[in-house]
C-alpha cells in the first residue's frame, strides 16, 4: 500500500494490519488490509471519504461534516 | 448510464439519525438502494423504543416473550448479553434501565445494509449511519477508503484518519447530543473523555467497543490496549488524544 502525506500536517505515521478477528465476524479478515491512523492538523489537509464521530440527530447532520461529503457526491 | 458504472449515494433518515450510502463502481440499480433503505425502517420498526408496537417495546411491557419474538431480536438480544459480559457490563441493553438495545442494533443494521449491498454486486462501498462507518472494499480497486475522526470540540473537523480496505470505525462521544452515554454502573452520564473511536473489522463490533470504551471514561486506555483485532482512538476531557499503541498514532 502506498502512502502519501501531504504537507507539514502528519506527526507521524505507522500501519496497522489486522490479523485478530472476531469470531462471528461476516468479513473475511484475511482480505483486510492496513489500516492506517494519521494524525492531523487541520481537517483542510486531509482528503477524506466520511466521518465518523458522536450520533447526531438528523437535524446535526446537516451541519456535520460528512452531510458536506454526501452533498459533494451527490452533485 | 448504468446503474453500474458511476458511484451512487443515498440519504436515508432513520432510527432518529441519518445513514449515508456511498457505493462506487461496479455499481446497484436504485431498486437496491430502495430496498437498502427499506431494510433500514422495517429494522427500525422491529426494534425501536420509540414505537410502542415494535417487538422491543412489546418485550419490555411483559406483552411478548422471548421465545415468540422474531429470530432477529432474538439473535440480538443474545448479542447484547455476551457484550455485556465481554465489556464487563460497560455495554448494555439496560444502560438506561429499561430494555433498549439500540447501542447494538444500528452498527447491526448497519452491516445487514452492507450485506444486501454485496449481495446485490456492490464490491466497493461504506455505510455510514449516524458517525459509524462500515468500508468494504476501496474507494476504487487498490485505493483504500479514508475516513476522519471528527473533533468533538470543532464541528466540522477532523483529529485523525482511518484509512484502508475493508473495515469499520465507530465513535462514541458527547459531540451532538451532550454526555448521551450512561455508565451501566452508576447510571450516571460518563465524563473523562469527548470521544472514543474504535476501528476493526466488524461496524457493529466497533460500536459495541466504543459505547463500552466511553462509558469507561478514563478507564478505558488500560481495556482498550487488551481488545483482539481492535484499535482505539481517544479524545480526554482536557482535549488531549491517545491510542492503542498498534494504532499508529503519533505525537511529535
Amino acid at each position: 500500500m502506498q502512502v502519501v502525506v501531504s504537507g507539514s500536517t502528519i506527526k507521524n505515521v505507522s500501519f496497522l494490519q489486522l490479523t485478530a478477528v472476531d469470531p462471528r465476524s461476516q468479513f473475511i479478515n484475511s482480505q483486510a488490509g492496513p489500516i492506517l491512523l494519521q494524525e492531523t492538523l487541520s481537517a483542510q489537509s486531509s482528503q477524506i471519504d466520511g466521518v465518523s464521530g458522536a450520533t447526531y440527530t438528523s437535524e446535526g447532520y446537516v451541519q456535520s461534516l460528512q452531510s458536506a461529503l454526501d452533498q459533494a457526491g451527490i452533485r | 448510464m448504468t446503474a453500474g458504472s458511476t458511484t451512487t449515494r443515498r440519504i436515508v433518515h432513520c432510527m432518529g439519525t441519518v445513514f449515508s450510502f456511498d457505493v462506487r463502481p461496479p455499481g446497484v440499480s436504485e431498486r437496491v438502494l430502495d430496498g437498502a433503505a427499506a431494510l433500514l425502517h422495517d429494522i427500525d420498526a422491529r426494534f425501536s423504543t420509540y414505537r410502542d408496537d415494535s417487538e422491543i417495546s412489546r418485550i419490555a411491557r411483559g406483552q411478548l416473550s422471548l421465545d415468540a419474538c422474531s429470530p432477529d431480536v432474538r439473535f440480538v438480544l443474545d448479542e447484547c448479553a455476551r457484550y455485556r459480559e465481554l465489556t464487563d457490563g460497560y455495554f448494555s441493553a439496560y444502560a438506561a434501565g429499561s430494555l433498549d438495545p439500540s447501542g447494538y442494533v444500528k452498527g447491526w443494521a448497519i452491516e445487514q445494509v452492507s450485506e444486501l449491498l454485496r449481495a446485490s454486486g456492490s464490491s466497493h462501498h461504506s455505510v455510514n449511519g449516524g458517525g459509524d462507518v462500515q468500508c468494504v472494499g476501496g474507494t476504487a480497486p487498490g485505493e483504500p477508503w479514508r475516513i476522519g475522526i471528527a473533533n468533538p470540540r470543532v464541528t466540522g473537523e477532523v483529529l485523525a484518519v482511518v484509512s484502508g480496505t475493508d473495515f469499520a470505525v465507530a465513535t462514541s462521544g458527547v459531540e451532538h447530543r451532550g454526555a448521551h452515554v450512561v455508565d451501566p454502573h452508576t447510571g450516571r452520564p460518563s465524563r473523562g473523555l469527548l470521544s472514543l473511536s474504535v476501528a476493526g473489522p466488524r461496524v457493529t463490533v466497533a460500536d459495541v467497543y466504543a459505547t463500552a470504551g466511553f462509558a469507561m471514561g478514563a478507564g478505558a486506555a488500560a481495556w482498550a490496549g487488551q481488545l483482539a483485532g481492535y484499535q482505539v482512538f481517544a479524545v480526554s476531557a482536557d482535549g488531549e488524544t491517545w491510542a492503542t499503541p498498534q494504532a499508529g498514532v503519533g505525537r511529535a
